[in-house]
């Protein structure tokens, strides 16, 4: 039997991603200092430049002229209800058909440094984009994690495409939840979360990870390994941490490199607390392309 | 919000109202005219003007709106918000100037998602099968009497283009090559064939240094032209990568990887009228050497890679992108190995390698029955037992493999066989 969370994701073993992103009304609320930019856009555009960062990890597939299909995604917005973001009914849907359907264009400028004429050029680049801001009503996670757990169920149990292996037998599904506050709703987002994290392959349990994306970008909390370093900060913090998986050991190292190389201990979880956006970024890499490594 | 709809009353007996209302006005006037003359007339007809405004505004007020409940809602955006956010240079956005609104983000209305139904299949692209008549992926030479040839994709299911591994060899000119395309770099299934094809024709670019700086370069460009000229056009129904397709141009600047390991039988310096084997090799791909002894094979040389733990995951690999063709050169191993007539030589994959070093060294007899192996139909047999790791003996990885096993000839001054 292969090490836990030791399976690569594959064209044969592709991965499944699930994003559950907060589309409270909260998250209408700006950034200090960035009059016209949300908590919703910068989540918007966390998610927007990982969904590209994994379509380019995956090499072409001679055969297509895609990228590979070495992973699945689900997304879903969550406020007053839980709206799938990518496919009318939720089912998860691979990076290959995403490279080629983006909901539109954006063009950035951006500057680059010339390095032959010793000055800095301003280039546009045009960059696709998939997900929309949006904020309105309550927080239903609870109900968020449900419907993830249906879609990592049915994921699983469907039979896989062809020259795709069993799915049991991959490196198990993802879950990311990116939150900027705490569950207002119906259900109970403890008990969700521990249904999503029973769930199982034979590489290992369904990681589920958690974000806290706050305004005030004080000290994040990163991969704290007991409760005790997050239970101060809200009441809602210490429920977090007990929704959040423990980060695999042979994934831990990876952990380190987005927590600025400071050591993760054993038994840390997967959540971050009081994100600010370049930690968001950097935590939504991590938990797809970073995670384990890709073969094609 | 909305109010749910309220059935309302059918117009028919409120038009019958209507119709009564203006009978009795007419006769009403009729009397009043006859009593009053023209101008009470015109005065009477103001006043039942105001009052029958009047009645209209008291009767819109008590009957409430229905709700349009049979025509569904216009879609609306998900929001709005096309500026720019998260840039390049950093993590942290940076607003445009020229201040812009604030957001809007629309309440109360799902988001329609990307994908209004379920998935739909890809568009069609053209048949696979043209890659598999393409010369970078068929037209591998075939075996003689002298060399046994033999490549197999990771799984058994997978058909030959998903291979990335490659070979070339010419057996009048006793030059043989393997190369593995890596899985992480873009296309590099040509680009294996490409550098294993340019060995067997050219050993010299790769075994001279300065040759090899200029050569490689060249070869990239050989690549590139493919992409761009042949496979891309051909997937897309003739039309080339313009300027605009910014991410297809990057990738192919990143380009392919592949190791290559290359083998060719030249006289010896010191031992006239025997052959040298002089073996080239960047990355991981390992040449061995076999003696008979007995009935049985005995390892003489392995080159470069002699110890299965010095197996990485990112070996050293020939770079389509010009920008590395210092380093191959940094990167290049070269070494000679003296042999013998009868000798086998066998130049395998990573995988295929580090499993031949697992089983030599933990004394597995799987090892002996692949150099012994004769047809394509046993080497899969083999491939796959090897796989399961049988008898307590380290599995072989789930990888491509190729495998060539090379019987050495008497010698014979023919082409080639000079340095």
């Amino acid at each position: 039997m292969p090490q836990p969370y030791s399976q690569r994701l594959s064209r044969r073993y592709p991965g499944l991603f699930i994003i559950l992103i907060d589309q409270s009304g909260s998250m209408q609320e700006t950034i200090p200092g960035q009059n016209d930019v949300s908590k919703a856009d910068y989540a918007a555009s966390a998610l927007n430049e990982v969904i590209y960062a994994m379509i380019r990890q995956g090499k072409y597939d001679p055969a297509t002229g895609l990228p590979r299909k070495y992973a699945y995604l689900s997304i879903f917005g969550y406020g007053s209800t839980v709206n799938s973001l990518l496919t009318a009914n939720g089912a998860p849907i691979d990076i290959a058909f995403m490279s080629n359907h983006p909901l539109r264009y954006e063009t950035r400028e951006k500057d680059e440094f010339d390095a032959v004429n010793n000055t800095w050029v301003r280039t546009s680049e045009r960059v696709p984009i998939w997900i929309e801001p949006r904020a309105e009503g309550q927080t239903e996670m609870a109900q968020a994690l449900t419907r993830a757990r249906d879609v990592i169920r049915a994921w699983l149990n469907a039979p896989p495409e062809p020259n795709q292996g069993v799915r049991r037998d991959g490196f198990p599904p993802i879950v990311l939840n990116i939150t900027d506050g705490q569950h207002q709703g119906a259900g109970d987002p403890l008990a969700a979360a521990r249904e999503i994290m029973a769930e199982q392959t034979s590489c290992g349990n369904v990681l589920l990870y958690n974000c806290h994306f706050t305004r005030d970008m004080a000290n994040p909390t990163v991969f704290p390994n007991d409760v005790s370093q997050v239970a101060h900060l809200n009441p809602f913090s210490a429920q977090l941490f007990y929704m959040s998986s423990p980060i695999p050991d042979n994934l831990r190292k990876k952990a380190e490199e987005i927590n600025s190389g400071r050591p993760v201990a054993p038994g840390a979880r997967g959540m971050v607390y009081n994100s600010d956006a370049s930690m968001l970024v950097r935590f939504l890499t991590w938990g797809t392309v970073g995670t384990t490594g890709v073969e094609g | 919000m909305t109010s749910p709809p309220i059935a309302r009353a059918t117009t028919t007996p409120a038009l019958w109202w209507v119709g009564l209302g203006l009978a009795l006005v007419s006769v009403v006037l009729g009397l009043v005219a006859l009593v009053t003359g023209p101008v009470g007339l015109l005065l009477i007809l103001a006043l039942v003007l105001a009052a029958v405004m009047v009645l209209v505004w008291v009767w819109r007020l008590l009957t409430p709106v229905a709700a349009p409940a049979a025509v569904p809602a216009a879609p609306v955006p998900a929001a709005v918000s096309a500026r720019p956010v998260l840039r390049q240079q950093g993590p942290v956005p940076v607003p445009p100037s020229g201040a812009a609104p604030p957001s809007t983000h629309v309440v109360g209305r799902a988001p329609a998602p990307l994908i209004p139904g379920p998935a739909p299949a890809p568009a069609a692209s053209p048949d696979p099968r043209w890659l598999e008549r393409d010369p970078f992926y068929s037209a591998l030479e075939a075996p003689d009497a002298a060399v046994r040839a033999f490549i197999a994709p990771k799984h058994e299911a997978d058909s030959m283009v998903e291979c990335e591994d490659s070979y070339a060899l010419d057996s009048a000119a006793r030059r043989y090559a393997v190369a593995d395309g890596v899985s992480g770099s873009e296309l590099p299934r040509p680009w294996a064939r490409l550098l294993a094809r340019t060995f067997v024709q050219h050993p010299n670019y790769f075994t001279d240094a300065a040759a090899f700086a200029a050569q490689l370069p060249r070869l990239g460009e050989q690549w590139r032209a493919w992409v761009t000229e042949i496979w891309f056009p051909t997937l897309n129904g003739g039309r080339a990568p313009g300027d605009g397709d910014a991410e297809f141009q990057r990738r192919v600047k990143a380009g392919a990887q592949a190791t290559l390991l290359g083998c060719a039988l030249v006289e010896a310096a010191q031992r006239p009228r025997q052959y040298t084997a002089q073996v080239v090799a960047v990355g991981d791909a390992d040449f061995f050497q076999f003696r008979r002894a007995g009935t049985a094979w005995q390892q003489v040389a392995t080159y470069p890679i002699a110890d299965p733990h010095d197996f990485g995951r990112f070996p050293h690999t020939l770079l389509t992108n010009p920008d590395y063709a210092e380093k191959a050169v940094e990167w290049r191993r070269i070494g000679d190995f003296p042999v013998e007539a009868g000798d086998l030589l066998v130049l395998a994959t990573d995988s295929l390698a580090k499993w031949l070093l697992d089983q030599v060294r933990e004394g597995g007899n799987q090892w002996q029955q692949v150099l012994a192996c004769q047809s394509a139909d046993a080497f899969t047999a083999l491939i796959a037992a090897a796989r399961k790791g049988t008898d307590g003996h380290t599995a072989l990885e789930d990888d491509d493999v190729t495998l060539l096993l090379i019987t050495v000839p008497p010698f014979s001054a023919g082409k080639g066989s000079r340095r």
